[in-house]
């Protein structure tokens, strides 16, 4: 993390925000640890705006940012991205019809990765139930709408993408400028590149206007099966598969890799004590950023 | 040497903190010894008697507006309950997030006044939202979560099997 007193100036406020989903057809790759440290460094590091939007049905990204205030949002059947998408709270015990949703009802105005501004709208698990089983099927332009509506405020917008394609997909291309790709050194690590590539084919070529791009793929717990050799041959070849796939489909590979550290779990569980190898996120996130012109030598 | 009098004694202490302090003091210290006129043995008491600073007391001591002085309050009752900001590492993050320039210390005392300070001059507003949060209680354990997450699972599917339960038309 930047030294106080030396941190970069607030980027200026006049521009919209850049959209990014943290994506990847295949599961485990840390796509949700990817999008939260992001946001944490945006937020505190760069002293960015983030809204982080949590479109995975699993919502860790949520119980990471919110921890035991997720249990109250369960308890209290608090709005989460599904009523922000359907318009409306449906009736309750409290209510006896559906009732107008507030923006503020949905947002979570203070996280604890990043405070106030590292703001969040949180997922439920039932989400995708709910939205992929709506009669005629959601919009996929609809979060696009509601970032265009109401956070043209903000300077970086986080999304957490889920795993496997679906609308959820679609709504976070819909709102993209972006996608960023983690995947880890393994025999399957590079399992969901071709599904991803076909994936944005087909939105590009019914989206012709759209300016979506990988921004690159980011090599994830690089080390994590270190054993006294680097990873010793299976890490290597690994790697090699990881470059090569990404050639074939003309995608950056982010050159600064992040490695395996206790230090990231226990962030998402909130424990900051002894981040370890942890603290070298910052030179993915440096380049990450500067990368899509958003870092220091990004800035005006 | 001619011993002085309870009554200058206190004139002295007036003198030197003003008398409000000292009657703060005075106050703080009968809600301690409580009705039977013994020292308590809570958190309070103890800290007093050990030297240490406590939250609870540096916030009734703090200028605090009216509006926030509740919220405020609860913080620090939290804080010295260890269920805000329970260890020195959750302090270091709570400062980086809220840009709270504070030295690096072992100790979590060390950062009462600067926190406390820091909350008394926030929006009230805000300063509310932090209280009635749970986003700094510490480390999370996986158990509760899950727990509420299968008791929200249950409800709804329950709410399913009822509405699917109704007669149609």
């Amino acid at each position: 993390m930047a030294k106080k007193g030396n941190r970069p100036r607030k980027r200026g406020t006049a521009k919209e925000p850049v959209c990014i989903s943290v994506i990847n057809m295949k599961g485990g790759v840390g796509k949700t640890t990817v999008a939260a440290l992001l946001g944490r460094y945006a937020s505190i590091d760069l002293r960015l705006d983030v809204l982080a939007i949590d479109l995975d049905p699993q919502a860790n990204l949520s119980q990471a940012f919110m921890r035991d205030a997720y249990e109250q949002f369960l308890a209290d059947q608090s709005p989460s991205v599904v009523e922000l998408f359907n318009g409306f709270r449906p009736p309750s015990s409290a209510t006896p019809s559906p009732t107008p949703i507030e923006l503020d009802d949905v947002i979570v105005r203070d996280t604890a990765l990043g405070g106030r501004r590292l703001q969040l709208i949180p997922s439920r698990f039932d989400f995708s139930d709910r939205l992929i089983g709506a009669v005629g099927g959601p919009d996929d332009r609809i979060l696009a709408n509601v970032i265009a509506a109401h956070f043209q405020d903000m300077d970086v917008i986080i999304i957490d993408c889920p795993p496997t394609e679906s609308i959820l997909t679609h709504i976070s291309y819909q709102a993209s400028r972006y996608l960023l790709v983690p995947v880890r050194p393994e025999y399957f690590a590079t399992v969901g590149f071709p599904l991803l590539h076909d994936s944005l084919a087909e939105f590009r070529s019914a989206n012709r206007g759209h300016a979506l791009e990988v921004s690159g793929v980011v090599i994830n717990n690089s080390s994590y099966h270190y054993s006294g050799n680097r990873g010793g041959p299976e890490r290597h070849r690994s790697i090699a598969q990881i470059m090569s796939s990404a050639e074939t489909n003309d995608w950056h590979v982010f050159e600064h890799q992040i490695p395996f550290s206790r230090g990231f779990p226990k962030m998402m569980r909130g424990d900051f004590s002894h981040p370890g190898d942890a603290t070298i996120f910052r030179f993915f996130a440096d380049e990450f950023f500067n990368h899509i012109g958003l870092g220091e030598e990004g800035e005006d | 040497m001619k011993t002085r009098s309870l009554a200058d004694e206190l004139r002295l202490l007036v003198s030197r903190h003003g008398f409000k302090a000292v009657n703060l003091e005075l106050q703080m210290l009968k809600a301690e010894r409580g009705p039977t006129g013994q020292p308590g043995h809570g958190i309070q008491a103890r800290a007093r008697r050990n030297g240490r600073v406590n939250a609870t007391e540096y916030v009734r001591k703090l200028d605090v507006d009216a509006d926030k002085r509740p919220a405020v309050l609860a913080l620090a009752e939290r804080f010295d309950a260890k269920r805000f900001l329970p260890r020195c590492a959750d302090i270091a993050n709570f400062c980086a997030i809220y840009d709270i320039d504070l030295p690096a210390s072992k100790s979590r005392a060390a950062a009462i006044p600067r926190l406390f300070r820091f909350f008394a001059a926030m929006d009230a507003k805000d300063a509310e939202r932090l209280a009635a949060s749970n986003a700094y209680s510490g480390p999370s354990e996986l158990g509760p979560l899950a727990d509420a997450i299968r008791q929200h699972g249950r409800a709804a599917r329950n709410r399913g099997a009822e509405s699917a339960r109704q007669p149609a038309g």
